[in-house]
């Protein structure tokens, strides 16, 4: 669907890995629409907000809740997001500054440029 | 309707906030107009439950209901008629939202029927259906996580 260009609402997600395999699938998606040469301007978002995302240090350990394990996940993924190729044409670069930059900070070291370990 | 200064500020802190529910007396009365400039809302979520509220309550669909029946639509175009059309409208509704927002708010969703939840095939048909359907840039087609109905479709 989002190879066709379908806007897709995943619900009912009860497990962090069904989490990361959801994420797969539509990063696999966007992979899909832009071979077949799909504009990817109106499935792709980034934050309006500029304020770094930031993990409290407690996540930081073996002894990470289910939500917080899912956050970290979710941003991980999003580093992902941030290093897919983007066809200069497409009009989808995200802005490098601004309030629609998107700029996550793990514990201050993130702005580096490196994913998360 | 006032405006709400809790949900203001947590709009402000970067929070969306979300209507869970549709009908179209809310549509007609301009209720979610109301709630979209009081009460932050800027995006819209909607399940069979809430259009079995919907369509039982009242008489908002009265109308279109008996032309539907007169023209010989059966149940289920009757309902898919019904429940579209308001979408349609409540995408129209978050269309100034989803444009300044750069698309990150002023979301509908709708969801494909839960029936089909472990039938790949049947859910891709039917969310290409109501994409269609609704033909709006600002809708969301909502399907389960299932290992059916998402891991092949959603791609």
């Amino acid at each position: 669907m989002i190879g066709e260009g379908i806007s897709v609402n995943v619900t009912l997600i009860f497990s962090i890995e069904r989490y990361q395999a959801v994420i797969d699938a539509y990063l696999e998606g966007l992979d899909t629409a832009r071979a077949a040469g799909r504009d990817l301007a109106p499935s792709i978002r980034w934050p309006r907000s500029s304020s770094p995302v930031s993990i409290p240090k407690s996540t930081h350990n073996s002894r990470r809740s289910a939500p917080q394990k899912l956050w970290l996940c979710a941003v991980q993924r999003h580093w992902r997001m941030l290093a897919w190729p983007i066809t200069p044409s497409s009009g989808t670069s995200p802005p490098t500054d601004g309030p629609h930059s998107p700029t996550p900070a793990l514990d201050g070291n993130a702005r580096s440029g490196h994913p998360p370990a | 309707m006032s405006a709400n200064p809790r949900l203001a500020q947590l709009s402000a802190a970067g929070v969306s906030v979300w209507l869970d529910d549709l009908s179209r007396d809310r549509l007609q009365s301009g209720n979610l107009a109301e709630l979209v400039s009081t009460r932050s809302v800027v995006g819209v979520t909607t399940n069979p439950s809430i259009f079995h509220a919907a369509l039982t309550t009242g008489h908002a669909y009265t109308e279109q209901l008996r032309r539907l029946a007169a023209d010989g639509a059966d149940v289920d175009t009757v309902i898919r008629t019904l429940t579209t059309d308001d979408v349609r409208r409540a995408c129209d509704l978050l269309a100034p939202q989803f444009e300044t927002s750069n698309g990150v708010d002023g979301r509908v969703s709708l969801e494909v029927d839960p029936r089909l939840a472990h039938d790949t095939d049947a859910t891709i048909e039917q969310a290409l259906e109501l994409w269609k359907l609704v033909d709006r840039p600002n809708l969301l087609i909502k399907i389960p996580a299932t290992r059916a109905a998402f891991l092949p479709s959603l791609r």
